[in-house]
This record gives structure tokens, sequence and C-alpha cells, in this order.
């Protein structure tokens, strides 16, 4: 009997496991809230969710969306659109698979059958995000199409002025107030598309919903240095979705609080995801969302992903409701404005820059390396995501080199399939298992 | 040696450093786009110096660096920093112009001997927010090159210098509506390579080199084949002259290149305002037509290129794209309906920043040419 090809990761904690029915009820509500004459959103992760939710607007991320696709095997189709409208094969994996959906469904006048989650409800407004070129050239082009506003969120990152992350108090100053009034903006945008007028204390409640959750997220991702491995990347890539999503609501919330317990529970007991852990691995970079099996696949060396520089939750910045927008500046300066780290401070001589994968400094891969007590790292080369890898190579040579960690380059991309070979990506797998095991011998020895 | 016009074109593009650009031994800013604004580093008494890549030349100094996954112009130009051509900046200004770019800053100041490197975080967007934000990054810049140059600038200093870069454009401008003349008295390449020296060189400098070439094309007289095409080349950093040889060996007569450093970068003016930051300001976030400005959308866009066609009589467009460019090859669709609505036959041409697939590119355009020769 042929091998059946697997593409999904199998979890091992019982709440990664909600996140289907989470999800679920996430699209059924905003088809409910439609129906009832409410708002959708459709954005680029990076626009503060606590003024979504305090307008009553359902928010959906594109990405997360295109990743859906990717994960249920339905990308391709919207792969191909993509490239029948135009566009190159280089640029953004998402945003091929979300504007190959949008045409689709235009054309159909109704999501295809196929879609995840029935399609996404279609939108009253876009929010882009200029954090990457993607963010806000897939809007650009879909507004041409969708006659709904936009909201172009200008997410200027605090880049390293000079090599240096931390800037003089005025320089701070003036990001922060570039982002109040971004704040100030983005609610004048959504109270006329919605007609409503945002109650502050309604946004003071969501804060402190999202402040909790944003904790808990990072407390999470701090118990993942435990040995042995309680929470893997496999579980910890699906459990971003309510807090990318949700957060500020109690279903988000009470889900976080749950995944908490849980892994503290297998912390303190000293239960791992493998009986016998001999490997921790470390993951860099958006996962291949159409085969996160590949998590799974080096279990049978006695591997785990253990942790993943994808997206780690920066420490929560103190939370002061004084001046909610003043407060969600802030927070969008220091930890970023949906937890993606773009601010966190700490350069070293080996800064490149603030955002994804190896990007980041190479100091923050070599801190977690030693404080999650990693073996190796494989860095995910997307070849359609700039933010990811234009820094690769550089800091492939300071950790190989430099600092004697293996390290892997797997190169496909998030969501297109076309580049994924599963048997290359195996093969290379074991090889790079058995260099970072004789590895750990010799060092033994 | 005391060359003049385009001989010291040549000679300039040939030999670019130090003792080229700074006259009296004043500071040499290399800078990359044209979202950076030159107008801060001349008034700062500095030289302003366009980072250039080279098409032909192999980047192996960026081989383990560099991704091959990226823009293949910005890898040639960081490859020429790597091998030293840069090494006599004093200092570096890096725009927020893209992805691409954004990591530059900080791979400059770790592999190369500059000195000093600036990231400009320029916005996507025009509003009251983003303004205030990009005026903050120009007194940041100009506050930042008074200490590197240890010279207080004053407004007046700052006028004079956008009125110098003004003058700059209006003498490249002057010289590009000459090829509005049927034949074009200049290639299309040659406008290219003022453009790129004229950006090696203090703005009066260079406009009096500028104002040289133009004495000598006024006198040229040019005779052309009746079956030469007129076509324009729209595109976003385009320095490599080897392209529009290659199109114009193909057939055709570049009468307009709008792109970067060409036309896209002194196509208009910097308001002068009474204070001259605000004329900065208006100019770098909303008037330079990139397509990394979110409102830069296919309408703009249309409408540029049908002018830019109606102006100097173009027959075709060519819209070279560097893979990996994420903004502009995310246009390629709109580009498409830009060519549909502008009425005037277009081909879009996907490329590496590299002339070793020139053979097949040439086809191509010779195809293109043949198909508006037909079209007579």
């Amino acid at each position: 009997m042929a091998e059946v090809r697997k593409t999904s990761s199998i979890k091992s904690t019982e709440t990664a496991k909600e996140v289907k029915t989470l999800v679920r009820a996430w699209y059924q509500k905003g088809r409910e809230v439609k129906a009832d004459g409410g708002h959708i959103a459709w954005l680029m992760y990076g626009a503060p969710l606590d003024l979504l939710l305090a307008m009553d607007v359902i928010a959906y991320g594109a990405e997360q969306y295109s990743s859906a696709c990717a994960a249920k095997q339905v990308a391709l189709p919207y792969c191909e659109e993509a490239d029948s409208l135009g566009y190159s094969q280089d640029i953004c994996g998402y945003q091929r698979v979300g504007m190959g959906y949008e045409a689709r469904t235009r054309d159909l006048g109704n999501p295809p059958h196929d879609a995840p989650y029935h399609g996404l409800p279609p939108a009253d407004m876009l929010i882009s995000r200029t954090t990457c070129d993607a963010g806000y050239k897939w809007f650009q082009a879909l507004q041409t199409h969708m006659k709904v506003p936009v909201f172009n969120y200008d997410y200027l990152l605090p880049w390293p002025d000079s090599g240096h992350y931390i800037r003089e108090p005025d320089q701070v100053q003036r990001y922060i107030a570039y982002y109040k009034q971004t704040m100030v903006d983005f609610v004048s945008f959504l109270e006329t598309s919605t007609g409503r007028r945002l109650d502050f204390d309604r946004l003071r409640e969501i804060m402190k919903i999202s402040q909790e959750t944003r904790t808990l997220f990072y407390k999470i991702f701090q118990l993942r240095k435990a040995t042995p491995c309680p929470l893997p990347t496999e579980d910890w890539m699906t459990c971003i979705f309510p807090f990318f999503t949700m957060t500020g609501t109690a279903e988000a919330l009470g889900f976080y609080r749950r995944l908490y317990a849980e892994v503290k529970s297998k912390v303190d007991n000293h239960e791992g995801v493998l009986p016998n852990e001999r490997i921790r691995l470390m993951w860099t970079g958006v996962p291949p969302w159409h085969n996160t099996w590949i998590f799974n696949d080096v279990h049978k060396y006695g591997a785990v992903f253990a942790v993943d520089y994808s997206y780690p939750p920066p420490p929560p910045v103190e939370l002061d409701l004084t001046d909610p927008l003043e407060m969600l500046a802030r927070r969008a300066y220091y930890a970023g404005g949906h937890g993606v780290t773009c601010g966190w401070p700490g350069p070293g001589e080996d800064a490149l820059g603030p955002f994804s994968g190896a990007t980041r400094p190479v100091s923050v891969l070599l801190d977690l390396a030693k404080d999650y007590k990693i073996d190796g790292i494989i860095m995910h080369h997307i070849k359609s995501c700039r933010l990811c890898v234009i820094g690769h190579e550089h800091a492939i040579r300071l950790l190989r080199d430099k600092y004697n960690v293996p390290v892997m380059q797997l190169e496909t991309d998030m969501v297109d399939p076309r580049s994924f070979d599963q048997a290359d990506i195996a093969a290379r797998l074991e090889s790079f298992i058995e260099v970072v095991q004789s590895r750990k011998e010799s060092a033994a020895r | 040696m005391n060359l003049k016009g385009m001989a010291l074109v040549g000679d300039l593009l040939a030999y670019s450093g130090r003792p080229v650009s700074a006259v009296h031994g004043e500071k040499t800013i290399g800078y990359w786009c044209t979202l950076v604004p030159v107008e801060i580093v001349t008034a700062a008494n500095m030289v302003p110096f366009l980072i250039q890549g080279s098409i032909n030349e192999p980047p192996d100094a960026v081989e383990g660096v560099l991704t091959r996954h990226m823009c293949g112009w910005i890898r040639s130009c960081f490859d020429a920093g790597m091998k030293g051509k840069y090494d006599f900046l004093d200092g570096l200004i890096v725009p927020h112009a893209c992805n691409n770019m954004d990591p530059m800053h900080s791979m400059w100041r770790r592999y190369t001997k500059v000195p000093w490197v600036k990231l400009l975080n320029t916005p996507h967007v025009v509003n009251p927010a983003t303004i205030a934000f990009l005026r903050g990054e120009l007194e940041e810049l100009l506050s930042q090159l008074e200490r590197l140059g240890g010279l207080k600038v004053s407004q007046a200093t700052l006028r004079q210098a956008v009125k110098q870069h003004n003058g700059l454009r209006a003498s490249l401008r002057r010289l590009s509506l000459l090829k509005r003349q049927h034949p074009a008295p200049l290639l299309g390449s040659e406008m290219l390579n003022v453009a790129r020296a004229a950006r090696l060189l203090p703005p009066v400098h260079a406009q009096e080199l500028v104002e040289q070439v133009i004495e000598e094309v006024k006198g040229r007289i040019v005779t052309q084949s009746n079956a030469m095409r007129r076509v324009m080349v729209y595109s976003m950093d385009l320095d490599s002259p080897e392209l529009i040889e290659l199109i114009e060996s193909a057939g055709a007569s570049v009468v307009m290149g709008y792109f970067c450093p060409d036309a896209r970068s002194y196509w208009r003016d910097v308001p002068e305002t009474v204070d001259p930051l605000d004329g900065l300001v208006t100019y770098y976030l909303g008037t330079v037509q990139c397509s990394r400005l979110y409102e830069n959308a296919l309408d703009i866009t249309s409408v540029l290129v049908k002018d830019l066609c109606d102006q100097f009589a173009v027959e075709g467009c060519i819209y070279p794209v560097y893979r990996y460019c994420d903004t502009f090859e995310s246009d390629i669709p709109s580009l498409n309906e830009a060519v549909t609505m502008s009425g005037v036959p277009g081909l879009v041409m996907e490329m590496d920043y590299s002339m070793s697939n020139s053979g097949a590119m040439k086809t191509r355009i010779e195809a293109f040419i043949e198909n508006l020769r037909n079209e007579d």
C-alpha cells in the first residue's frame, strides 16, 4: 500500500486542539454579524485589534486566511489564479493566494466551494499595513476591485538608527506621537465607516483583557524553555491564531488561560512531547503552512522543535489606561502593534534589522538558543518574503562560523506548495539531525 | 585635462570618487534612491553622491552574505560597497524605501568602511501624521549632518540648496525635452549617463555640466532610420545604460526614461517654500512617484504614462521589472492595465539585474518593435 502523504501536524497539547473550534466559531460570528448589518474588516496584522473590537468590527487577517488555504491544501488554485493575473511567483505567497482567492470569488460571485470556513466574510473595510511591502501593495490592488473604504496603517518601524535600537528620548517621543496620531486617525476612520462613536470605557475594558492575554502569551512562550519540551512548534504555530485575530476577546483570554495551565502543569510534572527527548531544535521564519507535518516528522529521531523564532511575544508593556490611545501608541513602539517584536531592544554587533526571521539581531537568536537549550537551528528561507530572508546568509555565516551553532536553511514557500519537495526536505532534515547529534556527542565527550 | 560636456560625463562615470565629487574637500555623503533629500546634504556643505550598481559585474563579494532572493540592483550596489568602491564616503543615507533596502543600513555599517550610516524612515502614505513624522526625520537628519560637518545650517542656506537642486532638475529636464525632436538628438543611454554623472557632483557644478551637454546636443546633426520606433522606458531604479543600449540596438529610440536616476528624479521640482522643510516634505513624501507610495495607484500611473507618451510622441512603452522588487512586481497587473488604458502598446519585461540573458531580452524587444512597425 502506498504511503499516505502527511501534511498536517499532530498536536500534543489538548488546548491546541481547541483552536479549530475557535476558528470556526470566529468565522461563524463574522457571518452572523454581517447578516445583522454589522461590520467586517480584512486586515494585515499590525493594526490594533482593541480598537476594532471596541467599535464592534470583526476582523480577519488576510495573511491568516492565506495560511488557512495552504493548511487545507487549497492554496494551489489561488496561486495559479494569481499567476494568470500576471503576478510574479517572486512576490509574497500570502499576497498571491489572497489575490487569487479574491479574483475567483469575484468571478463566481461567491467564495469557491472549497474555500476554508466557507470563505472570508465579505469586507466592509480594508486595513493595510506598511510593515512589509506586501502589506500595502496587496491591499492597494484589492482596493481597485473592492469598493470599500481603506485605512492605510503606515506602521513605520522604529528601525535601529545609526546601529542603535535604543533611541534618544526625543526620538522615542517623536515615534510615539506619530503612532498616537495614527491611532486617532484610525478611530476617526472607524467612526466614519461604522457610523458609531468610540466608547473609551469599553476600549479600556478590552485593553485590560488584551493586556492579560498578551501577558499570558508571553509567559507561555517562556515556559517553553523547560526540558523536556512542553509545547512544541507544531502546537505553538496553531496556538498563535487566537492571539493574532481575537486578542481582546473573552474567548481568546479563556483559551490562553487554559493553555497556560496545561503547559505549566506539563512543566511541573516534567512531561514532554517525547518520552526520550534527545535533540532540541529551533525553527526560524513563517512555517510552510501547507506542510506542518515536518515539525512532527523529526520526532522519529528523538528531536523536537522546542522553540521558534517566528512569532516570539515581546515582554508586555505596563498598562496605563489614563489615555488609551497613548497606551496603544506606546505598545506599538515598545512591543509591536500586534505582538510581533518590532522595537525590541538589544542590538549587539550583529544587528541587522528588527523584523522577521534572521533579519532580527543574531544576538537574539543566540540568546534564544541558550535559554531554550537548542542544539540546532533550521531557518526557513522563504523565497517570496524579503523581510524573512535578506539577512539569512549573514546570520548563518555568524552562527555557524563564529558561534559554532549547527544551522540548516530550508528553501521553500509559506503557502505555495509548488516549491515544497517533501522527500528532499525529509532527507535534508535527517542529515542535519545526524550532524547535530554528532556535534552533541562530541561536546559530551 | 579640461574635459567638458559628454566627455566629462564619460570621465566622471569611469572614475568616481572623492577627488571629483568634493571640490574643496567637502565631506561626501552617499545616498540611495530618489527619496533622499539631497538638498539637506548640500546645505550642510557636503556632496551628495549617488550609490550605483553595475549590471555587468558579477556580485561575487556578496555571496554568502546576501541572499539571491532579493533585488539584484541593491545586491549589486552592496557588492560594490563590499569591494571598497565607496570607502571614500564620509557617510551614507539609506531611505526606508522598501524591504529590500531596509536592512542595508546595518549591512553597510557592518561590512564597509563607511563611518556613518543613517536610516531615513520615509512613510508610504500621505496624511497629516506622516507629514509631521517625515518633517521630524528631516530635522533629525539635518541636525546629524550639522554635527558631522560642524556647521549650523540656516533656513536661507537650505532654501539656496533647494534652488540649486531645482536648477539642476530644470537643466536635466531641458536636456530631456530635446528628445521630443524627430529624430531625437540624444540617445536614451546618453541621457541616463548624464543624469548619473550629475549625481556625483555638487548641484551647481552638475548643472554647469548638463548645460554644456545641452549646447553640444543642440549642435548635433542627427539622422535616423525610418524604421526606428520612439519608445519610453518606465521602471524603478535602472542605473545601467547597458539595458537602454540593448533596447536601442533592437531598433528603438528611447525618447523618455521615466525611472531613477533618470526622469523620475528630475521631472518635478521641490516647492520653494518660506520654510524650506515644508517644500522638502511635500516633494519627498508625495511628489516622487514610485510604486512604494500607496497613493501611486493605477489611475495615477496611467495618467502619467499617457501624458509622457503624448509629450514625446511615444509609440511604445517598455517596463523592465527586476525580480524580487516586491513593490514594482506587485504592480505588473496594474501596469498591464495602465498600458491598455494609455492606448500605447507596452511590453512588461521581468528581468534579473544582469545582462547574462541579453540575447533573449533583445529578441523580445525586437519582436515588440516589429509589432510597433506593423501597427503603422
